[in-house]
């Protein structure tokens, strides 16, 4: 039983973990899943098709509704899209895609870039 | 689970344009946090509050996946740098022990301190990678026998292939110890649980044990039953592994047949079946598999020490081993022109098809019955690597000939 908390949700009117948008996309892959079920390669290309377009925004929320709806292999793809997509990228590229800031003191950021120095080659300059 | 903001999860904060919903009583000390935050464009901070909705545990599951498919270490590393959310994040235990093997792909050239402290990170973590790499660098590059030994152990117990391979090399070889500290049985007992995981030195290395009875109740059909198997699985792994289709995986030279050449032992015993020819032999060259991170770095790391590991120490003429010598004469030479050493019959079957088979020329004849390696590149030489001759070198124990 892939959506354990599904009949939660349809209890739950007040629920703002999943907007319509989301669930249109969430909630029929099971099905998908079901007709495709031994052949991968089908799946991969629906998936690729369905988040081509996807921003990063949207990601998060898909990644967020499929946690609520206990939906594991949504979640895996998800959150493996997301790691797809920061993969050998530059720090500031991966800033920039979650929208964050530094938070490190200046001499700490120095540190860290020395300590993982050792790491760096080939980065994209994406 | 609590965001970064103080919020508990499942609820969710959207951005201050939609209507925002709490079900928690200490919403009022979120309020005060949340309006304090300044907004400088709408649409960082959308995504900015987006990230921090995310709870710790579903950015660790991003973080995972991220480090298990990571193809070199910058691709992981480059989170960590990020802020220190993600910092944190990514050194979570459960991050590093899901770490892909190409994440410890460290050149030798930047080796540090820190790199030394992320591998014993990973390898405490449980990332039997960064166990068995740490342990091959700490016992051949930084000469800590015990430390790497132990290393390669916890990998092996829980059946890393390679880990068991390697230990069973250094069991074979008495590495770091004196000549009487080899154990041959345990080698092989190493060496037949690495073979029956199926890792191709491993079977190869079984093969020719029970070949000559090394360490182990002499079985020739068996041993031979094992080196058809490597080959197989040789073969096997580069239909599995290859990436593009449209250039040829390997080159095929077919003879109209194997080239026929004396062979000691079959001549001796009367067709026991003796050894069995690599896929080279038949003219089919499949390319050398990918080096192990581990045991690049030690190329690398040996090339820097201009190939000298050690006073009067040699390193395994293959290239993709890498290995060093751990005391002088350890290690096995070519029986036909002495100018190479192996620290396996493995290696010494790779190199023979990658490359020595064209170059060796006997130099003396060993007058032994182990004998002799077959004429080679003389015969067919002219496209590298094709021409049958079998495996027909044999190694001996030591470089000092029985006197």
């Amino acid at each position: 039983m892939k959506f354990c908390t599904v009949k939660q949700y349809f209890d739950d009117e007040n629920n703002n973990n999943v907007t319509n948008g989301i669930a249109t996309t969430v909630i029929p892959l099971p099905n998908k899943h079901l007709k495709i079920k031994a052949n991968n390669k089908e799946m991969e290309q629906y998936e690729q098709e369905l988040l081509r377009n996807v921003m990063p925004q949207e990601l998060t929320k898909l990644i967020l509704a499929a946690n609520y709806l206990n939906f594991k292999e949504a979640l895996d793809f998800f959150c493996r899209t997301v790691a797809n997509a920061i993969q050998n990228k530059s720090v500031d590229y991966v800033r920039k895609f979650f929208g964050l800031e530094s938070d490190f003191e200046p001499g700490e950021e120095e540190k860290l870039c020395k300590e993982f120095a050792w790491s760096f080659e080939g980065v994209d300059e994406d | 689970m609590r965001t970064r903001r103080g919020l508990c999860y499942p609820r969710v904060v959207e951005d201050k344009n939609m209507r925002v919903l709490k079900r928690r009583r200490d919403f009022a000390a979120d309020q005060v946090s949340y309006r304090k935050r300044s907004r400088n464009s709408s649409d960082i901070a959308g995504k900015r509050d987006l990230f921090d909705s995310l709870p710790d545990d579903l950015v660790i599951s991003i973080l995972c996946k991220l480090s298990s498919s990571a193809t070199c270490p910058s691709d992981f590393a480059n989170v960590l740098l990020t802020c220190r959310r993600l910092n944190g994040l990514g050194l979570n235990s459960l991050v590093l022990s899901k770490t892909s093997q190409k994440t410890f792909a460290i050149r030798a050239k930047n080796w540090s301190e820190f790199a030394h402290r992320f591998l014993k990170l990973c390898a405490d973590a449980g990332n039997v990678e960064a166990c068995y790499t740490l342990g091959m660098i700490r016992f051949y590059c930084l000469h800590n026998r015990g430390s790497g030994a132990s290393l390669m152990a916890k990998a092996a117990i829980s059946s890393h292939a390679q880990a068991l391979y390697s230990l069973a090399v250094i069991q074979f070889n008495g590495s770091g110890g004196s000549k009487n500290d080899k154990d041959l049985r345990a080698g092989v007992a190493l060496c037949a649980r690495a073979a029956f995981l199926g890792h191709i030195d491993a079977l190869r290395e079984l093969g020719h044990c029970l070949q000559d009875g090394y360490g182990v109740r002499q079985n020739i059909t068996e041993g031979r039953r094992f080196l058809v198997q490597a080959n197989a699985r040789e073969l096997a792994a580069v239909f599995s592994t290859s990436a593009n289709p449209t250039r040829p995986l390997f080159t095929w030279n077919p003879l109209p047949l194997p080239h026929p050449h004396p062979h000691p032992r079959t001549v001796n015993s009367g067709g026991g079946g003796g050894g069995c020819p690599l896929l080279s032999d038949f003219g089919c060259n499949v390319p050398a598999p990918e080096a192990h991170p581990a045991n690049r770095f030690m190329s690398e790391w040996f090339a820097a020490r201009a190939g000298i590991p050690g006073p009067g120490l040699r390193l395994c003429s293959h290239v993709g081993c890498g290995r060093p010598e751990t005391r002088r004469h350890e290690f096995r030479r070519c029986s036909v022109c002495g100018t190479v050493n192996y620290c396996s019959r493995a290696c010494q079957a790779l190199d023979w098809k990658m490359k020595h088979k064209a170059e060796c020329t006997p130099t003396e004849r060993w007058v032994d019955e182990d004998g002799d390696g077959d004429g080679n590149g003389n015969g067919n030489g002219d496209n590298g690597g094709d021409g049958g001759g079998e495996d027909g070198v044999n190694v001996n124990d030591d470089v000092m000939p029985d006197s």
